[in-house]
């Protein structure tokens, strides 16, 4: 006879507890399937037949998984459905009521607002008339105030070149589908009519940045608005950059390090006020949200407090929670209620570094007892796990960034955050008696601001990527966690530095599918009225760069000046080339010394490494040439004056510089536009006639001089201009295809319906940047295909 | 249940009823050990150590009434303050979720060894009845196998309340359950092994009923 005996369960079968970290991936997956592609629903039933199969997830968890994931899919298919516009784009009066701060920068305020009538929300530009005007708004202007308007409504620029960020992407990811132009704005058509517990939250927001701005030194108010009320838009731009560069940015972002700090020091006051601790929690949980909107609900922000939101309701419930569970749960609820939220940078980083802490804290940063390996640690895993995230934003990752973090992160979290909380409340309570102590607070703010631009100067300091490929993501997210579990499992140094090789080892990947790819491309950059043209060769065996575009300063008054104007070269050039994994530019050719070429070429020295500058020989050197020149030499690079017949050849490629004729003819030249350099070029099976600024006089020359010149693809001189592609000069290199690199609207009128007479009569086909945006071909050996950016 | 972690992610997660605290203190038995009943040598007087053998083990090998009934004892930690103070939790005062704790372990163990049942010391029907469940079935059910109930008490006084003597020489307190042992491998499972007289009792009668042979994996080593 057998007994056997039967033990009664003790847990429930679908207990989730440990889980929730799956049903957070399925959420992803459904997201991602309904926004990215349908195909990832496979990759959905892979995770849940394998966690189904290692028995990792019960049957009845698998089966809350596929709720979860049917339930996001359901709810994204939703607001895509849901996410679109109420107006007609014809309205020309609005009752606006503004929803921040409205930002002025130079002659230029722009402001999110909420329509009264149709509940949309709107971007809001408006162009300040006066300086007394941009006063009147600077003081009285305030969140929360309703003003009738007239204006008129426009569709947001969308992307022009491969991999720049879309506003108008990133705007109706919002919600928000129109720019509102406004004509008229009156202070006198506005006044505060409406009013709800958000709006006087943001009210003393504005009054709290104002305060802060009123009475802390120069550079402390703007950091202290940033890690108080979470808005860094009164940091200088300068200092944003080399935080950025640096990859410290994050500190001044608010995050789960405030969120604790905050609420610790005001759980401490309250019990020290005689509350019990079990009140204290009820009023935090009340108090948190409204901190959260108090700091303008950034992602991290968001995630902060309600990871901490739901810590404080388990304590409350005693149902014991572990935070891979909480940041899983916050997760999911954030993904359902707002599923947009997935294109934000913030919210991808923010959960990436939180969640690879959490994952790395039970063992391995349990292995540091020393406080200082252990920061060093913490900063190490963030890194890693931002890694992806940052190359597809910034198509780079900082090396410095190792050291900058470890002199950086012990400083913000142990003195500059805590004082700068403390400084603010007892500057509050004293009514402004902080002085002294902001003083010499104010030394220490700008000698940290010092080092990080100085940590920023240092060259080389970040390893250029480019945007990584769908393959080259998947690669990534397999073998960062792969690994941190190499990292977990090692018990020596030995194992530990066999799986560090993994990270390594995808950057090297990525690097050398760059560095190896058999693709080659000529891109004509969308830079507006200008030309700026890139090669890229096959196998990585040069890149050249023709020119970077560059706009007009014009001289304005003082008070029209903006912080940070958009700049070609910085805002357009360099991101683009980042964004193609190229750190270094063979040959950078300046065509001639007109601003529309040679604007943005400043930046791209600066930024690149630029082994030569190639200018035209014999003709005129501008004095914005002879700066470049001077900035090119300090960055070591080669200055090459370049004439007709210079000629070289890589692989399957050939060129051949056509003009400028040098000494020989010097007087030929009547204008520095004829002193372009003419670069042709045999590249992907195509011959290609790169013809800068070149007008009548210099076609005619160069015809005269090759009179056997025949090309496929020409680039239409001087951007179509009438006074260049004469009926002569296509009659005889008789182009396939041309090329027209021309700003939309521009106030030249280029190209000018001449040249677009002559092209169609010579039968060439035209594309052209300023309708279609950048225009790309991508080669391997001798064919290769065209495309542009806007369809 | 443990912290998730980079490993545990793709693997089945491992039920941890123990905090680290808890597990820093469990007195794993290390180093040398009497090969036959696992008491360490380490904190034994020299003298009650005969090669790999200690003096108790030497004793039961040179009665003939109990030479080769009994295989070995295999025990996972030492029957230190805590061990005693966790086990009278466990067993006395019916803290369960002890049984579960210790699972784990006891399974780890019976990886290492070969056997084809797991064999509770049963309990008197009086005792099970105070205590709710019997906790060597409860260990071995909780590590995931199948108990093998093998054996029942013929009388009993606690074992606790008796002295050495009284263990080594009283008479068989168990008698086989009808079933066929002929040639099976079995390991008797139980919470302690103090002068292995209860081991000895059982190994006997499962020995006599055709066993190939009895050995014994017990939580402590008393």
């Amino acid at each position: 006879m057998i007994r056997s005996y039967s033990f009664q369960k003790t847990k429930g079968a679908n207990d989730m507890k440990g889980r929730w970290i799956y049903a957070a991936a399925a959420s992803l997956l459904g997201n991602l399937t309904s926004f990215f592609h349908p195909a990832i629903a496979i990759v959905f039933f892979l995770l849940a037949f394998f966690l189904l199969k290692r028995n990792i997830l019960s049957s009845k968890n698998a089966a809350i998984l596929i709720m979860i994931y049917l339930a996001l899919i359901m709810r994204s298919e939703f607001a895509s459905e849901h996410n679109r516009t109420s107006l007609s784009g014809n309205e020309s009066e609005f009752e606006i009521t503004m929803k921040e701060s409205a930002k002025i920068d130079g002659d230029l305020l722009t402001v999110f607002i909420d329509l009264a009538e149709k509940k949309e929300k709107l971007a809001a530009r408006y162009k300040i008339k006066s300086e007394t005007e941009k006063k009147a708004l600077t003081d009285h202007l305030g969140t929360g105030m309703t003003c009738r308007v007239n204006g008129t409504l426009q569709t947001p620029s969308t992307s022009t070149n491969p991999n720049s960020f879309s506003y108008q992407e990133y705007l109706n990811h919002n919600s928000i589908f129109w720019i509102l132009e406004i004509e008229q704005l009156h202070l006198s058509d506005c006044s505060y009519r409406k009013s709800s517990l958000v709006l006087t939250i943001l009210k003393i927001r504005e009054m709290g940045i104002n305060y802060l701005l009123d009475h802390f030194p120069e550079q402390t108010a703007p950091l202290a608005i940033a890690l108080v009320f979470g808005e860094r838009d009164f940091i200088d731009q300068t200092t944003i950059a080399s935080y950025q560069k640096i990859g410290i940015i994050h500190l001044l972002a608010i995050s789960g390090l405030h969120v604790g700090m905050l609420a610790g020091m005001f759980f401490l006051a309250g019990i020290r006020a005689g509350i019990t601790r079990e009140k204290m929690t009820s009023i935090l949980l009340l108090v948190l949200p409204l901190y959260a909107i108090l700091t303008g609900a950034a992602p991290s922000v968001l995630r902060a407090v309600f990871m901490m939101l739901v810590v404080l309701l388990a304590k409350k419930l005693k149902a014991p929670i572990q935070l891979a569970d909480v940041i899983s749960i916050v997760f999911i609820g954030y993904l359902f209620i707002s599923p947009y939220i997935i294109y934000n940078a913030g919210f991808q980083l923010s959960f990436a570094v939180a969640l690879s802490l959490i994952l790395s804290a039970p063992i391995i940063l349990k292995r540091f007892s020393e406080s200082y390996a252990a920061i060093l640690a913490v900063s190490f895993v963030c890194q890693m796990a931002a890694i992806p995230i940052l190359l597809w934003h910034f198509y780079e990752v900082s090396i410095i960034s190792i050291i900058a973090n470890l002199i950086f992160v012990p400083l913000y979290s142990s003195i500059i955050l805590p004082v700068v909380l403390i400084l603010f409340i007892f500057d509050l309570l004293t009514g402004g008696k902080a002085d002294l102590l902001l003083n010499v607070f104010e030394k220490l703010i700008s000698f940290l601001n010092w080092i990080a631009e100085s940590l920023s100067a240092i060259p080389n300091s970040a390893i250029v990527l480019g945007r990584p490929s769908l393959i080259m993501l998947i690669v990534y997210l397999l073998l960062i966690p792969a690994f941190f579990a190499g990292w977990e499992r090692s018990k020596n140094k030995k194992v530990l530095i066999k799986s560090g090789v993994l990270p390594i080892l995808a950057i090297l990947i990525q690097h050398f599918s760059n560095v190896f790819n058999p693709a080659g491309e000529i891109t004509f950059i969308d830079v507006g009225q200008g030309d700026s043209i890139l090669i890229k060769l096959p196998y990585g065996k040069g890149n050249y760069l023709i020119d970077a575009g560059g706009t007009l300063m014009l001289d304005t008054e003082d008070w029209r000046m903006r912080s940070d104007p958009y700049e070609t070269g910085k805002d357009t050039v360099v991101p683009f080339l980042k964004s193609k994994g190229i750190s270094k530019i063979d040959k950078f050719f300046l065509t001639h010394g007109d601003m529309d070429h040679i604007g943005g070429a400043s930046a791209v020295i600066r930024e690149m490494r630029v082994k030569s500058v190639v200018i035209s020989q014999g003709a005129e050197i501008s004095e914005d040439e002879k700066d470049l020149i001077v900035q090119a030499k300090l960055k070591k690079a080669n200055i090459a004056f370049t004439k007709a017949g210079d000629n070289w050849s890589i692989g399957d490629s050939a060129f051949q510089v056509l003009s400028p004729f040098g000494n020989r003819m010097k007087d030929v030249y009547t204008g520095k536009n004829d002193g372009s350099i003419v670069l042709f070029a045999k590249v992907g099976g195509l011959n290609w006639l790169f013809t800068g600024d070149l007008e009548e006089t210099g076609e005619s020359q160069l015809i005269k001089s090759y009179p056997n010149l025949k090309i496929d693809v020409l680039k239409i001189a001087h951007h179509g201009s009438k006074t260049s592609t004469t009926d002569s000069f296509l009659a005889a290199v008789n182009p396939r295809i041309a090329v027209i690199s021309a700003g939309r609207n521009n106030r030249y009128g280029h190209p000018h319906n001449d040249v677009m007479g002559r092209l169609k009569e010579f039968n060439v086909h035209v594309l052209r940047t300023d309708k279609q945006g950048a225009v790309t071909y991508v080669f391997k050996g001798n064919s290769g295909t065209f495309s542009v950016q806007l369809p | 249940m443990s912290a998730v972690s980079w490993t545990t992610l793709w693997s089945r997660p491992k039920e941890n009823h123990l905090c680290q605290t808890c597990i820093d203190k469990l007195p794993f038995i290390k180093g040398d050990t009497c090969s036959k009943c696992s008491r360490p040598f380490s904190i034994q007087d020299p003298q009650f150590r005969k090669a790999d053998l200690c003096t108790d083990c030497l004793r039961w090998n040179q009665n003939p009434g109990w030479s080769g009934m009994f295989e070995k004892n295999i025990s996972i930690f030492m029957y230190d303050d805590f061990m005693k103070e966790t086990i009278a939790r466990y067993k006395f005062r019916g803290d369960y979720i002890f049984a579960k704790a210790f699972s784990p372990f006891i399974r780890e163990k019976l990886k290492t060894v070969e056997f084809d049942y797991l064999v509770p010391i049963p309990l008197s029907p009086q005792r099970l009845y105070e205590r709710g469940f019997n906790q060597s079935a409860a260990l071995i059910y909780e590590a995931g196998f199948t108990v093998m109930e093998l054996l029942q008490r013929i009388h009993s006084e606690k074992q606790s309340k008796k002295s050495r003597f009284d263990r080594i020489h009283l008479n068989q307190v168990f008698e086989p359950l009808n079933l066929n042992i002929e040639n099976r491998k079995i390991i008797l499972i139980d919470d302690i092994y103090t002068t292995g007289s209860t081991l000895y009792h059982a190994a006997k009668v499962l020995k006599e009923g055709g066993a190939a042979s009895v050995s014994s994996v017990t939580l402590a080593r008393g």
